[in-house]
């Protein structure tokens, strides 16, 4: 029972994991120059989700709603049947759908068990409500992020070009 | 099984599930639904009170605590003198009811010799039977319900605001909670409804509140312009029945006739000024206050509102009217975002 995802869902432990997840959450990009307490605050009310090898955590096509932080195993990112990258404990990925309602770019299956906390766009867009000098410090961060991401992404196709 | 289903098929499943289990819910919390719809409605209106506090630093249950506090004194003060005002006036109708059953059948008598003479016959004694007697018969259907009022009103002002207190501490941990237990795979999907859901009626909620006291001040400045008696008590009804959509202006105009009926000697020209009062209360409220408050949470096709608040209302009565557009409104989130969900290559055509 204690290894199936449904019940280690539901009857996960509360608060027990928090501070962690907000220090795993600080060391991101998405994350710098933002206070503990505001982390604080957003990582209470994030969801963790447990997910077996192979399980999709989200499927390329659907719309996503936030991003997501891995807190335990491996997760693999797909684009069809091509292997785009394996991120490990602490990378965060699907950070697209924190500002836009888009169809997932990509899926993303857990490689093995995996443990990962879900970081939802209604939680920033609440961020902003409340405390809009650390909403906008946050919305920068993720064009930045994304930005960067752009930027690789473009040199890759280059790249690419330049070998065709 | 249900992953085989085509998009469609899958959607209106799960849409007839969540119903049947909303349905059931409702129905075991029956005996203090009215109570937790209004602590909701509360909760709706003062979460962002409480989020202001708890982001600044304050615990949950003390913001909670303190908010419960200022509504028992907002709540209990003020309403335990609406009240006595409220009975007060009611038992000065109630004795009014044998003059206003006298004036009412003057009325209709004089109504019935008229259409007599324009050869249309229409049994306007039997229509006279029922109004009076609902006005002042034994069981004082109408009187009587506003009495029930008062008892259920005074139960409101006790539990309503330890419902509202218990939301406000506990009611995000427990949809996550309740969110946490649904399978990976529809965790996503019922994030997004649940939250375009929640935006849609507390907009709807917040707007139409807004609505119902701009509509009862403007009634009341009215009434109290025209030398209604209690034009407070007035505007305030006219306000609530408001809330009934299409039938809310003709509602309203009952008590004030009622109080002409049972004035003596009949000024006619009252019961034009109550037409006119309702009528600029409404035209402010259709002019104004819809278009630039209400209308972006209830884009609904006028038909389809019509049909729905018919078919509600026959089901659940008045309760079920005030209810129908914000459920039309959630069941047409639900089903489109479920069909966009199941069927995502519908999404780009959706959003272009």
């Amino acid at each position: 029972m204690s290894s199936s995802p449904f019940w280690s869902n539901l009857f996960q432990p509360i608060n027990k994991q928090r501070q962690h997840i907000c220090d795993y959450w600080l060391k991101t990009p998405i994350f710098e120059e933002i206070d503990r307490f505001t982390c604080q605050a957003l990582v209470n009310d994030m969801s963790i989700r447990r997910y077996q090898r192979d399980e999709a955590i989200f499927t390329q096509g659907e719309i996503g709603i936030g991003a997501c932080l891995i807190l335990k195993g491996q997760v693999q990112i797909r684009s069809g049947e091509k292997v785009l990258a394996t991120l490990e404990e602490g990378d965060f990925f699907g950070e697209i759908a924190l500002v836009i309602e888009s169809p997932r770019t990509a899926s993303a299956i857990g490689y093995d068990e995996c443990e990962v906390v879900f970081f939802l766009r209604p939680q920033l867009d609440a961020l902003i409500r409340r405390s809009p000098k650390q909403g906008c410090l946050l919305m920068q961060n993720l064009a930045r992020v994304m930005a960067d991401r752009l930027g690789s992404t473009n040199a890759l196709l280059e790249a690419h070009h330049s070998n065709d | 099984m249900i992953n085989r289903l085509n998009p469609f098929s899958k959607s209106i499943l799960t849409f007839a599930l969540v119903s049947a289990c909303s349905v059931l819910l409702i129905w075991l919390l029956n005996p203090v639904i009215v109570p937790i719809i209004v602590a909701l409605v509360l909760y709706v209106c003062l979460s962002p009170f409480h989020d202001w506090l708890t982001y600044r630093g304050w615990k949950r249950g003390q913001s909670a605590l303190f908010i419960l506090v200022f509504l028992m004194f907002v709540m209990f003060v003020p309403g335990t003198y609406l009240l006595s005002i409220l009975s007060e006036q009611m038992s000065l109708w109630q004795s009014k009811a044998s003059v206003a059953g006298n004036s009412l059948n003057l009325l209709l008598e004089q109504l019935s010799q008229q259409l007599a003479n324009w050869q249309i016959n229409i049994k306007v004694s039997q229509l006279k039977e029922g109004i009076v007697n609902s006005m002042s018969g034994e069981n004082h259907s109408v009187l009587g319900s506003v009495s029930q009022f008062v008892v259920s009103f005074s139960t409101l002002l006790i539990l309503v605001p330890f419902i509202t207190f218990f939301l406000l501490r506990d009611f995000e941990s427990l949809r996550n909670r309740l969110l946490q237990a649904l399978p990976n795979q529809y965790f996503e999907v019922s994030w997004l409804i649940y939250f375009k859901v929640a935006n849609q009626t507390e907009g709807y909620v917040r707007a139409v509140l807004i609505q119902q006291s701009i509509l009862a001040s403007v009634a009341t400045i009215g009434f109290w312009m025209a030398g209604f008696p209690s034009p407070l008590i007035l505007g305030v009804i006219a306000g609530v029945l408001g809330l009934i959509p299409y039938l809310g202006p003709a509602l309203g105009l009952i008590p004030p006739f009622y109080l002409v009926l049972a004035t003596q000697p009949l000024e006619f020209n009252q019961m034009l000024y109550a037409v006119l009062v309702i009528g600029v209360a409404y035209l402010v409220d259709n002019l104004f206050v819809i278009p630039f408050i209400v209308a972006k949470y209830a884009n609904l096709h006028p038909l389809i509102a019509l049909l729905g608040i018919i078919v509600f209302g026959n089901f659940f009565g008045i309760l079920g009217m005030i209810a129908a557009i914000p459920l039309i409104s959630i069941s047409n989130i639900v089903i489109s975002q479920l069909l966009l969900s199941f069927n995502p290559k519908k999404f780009k055509s959706a959003i272009a």
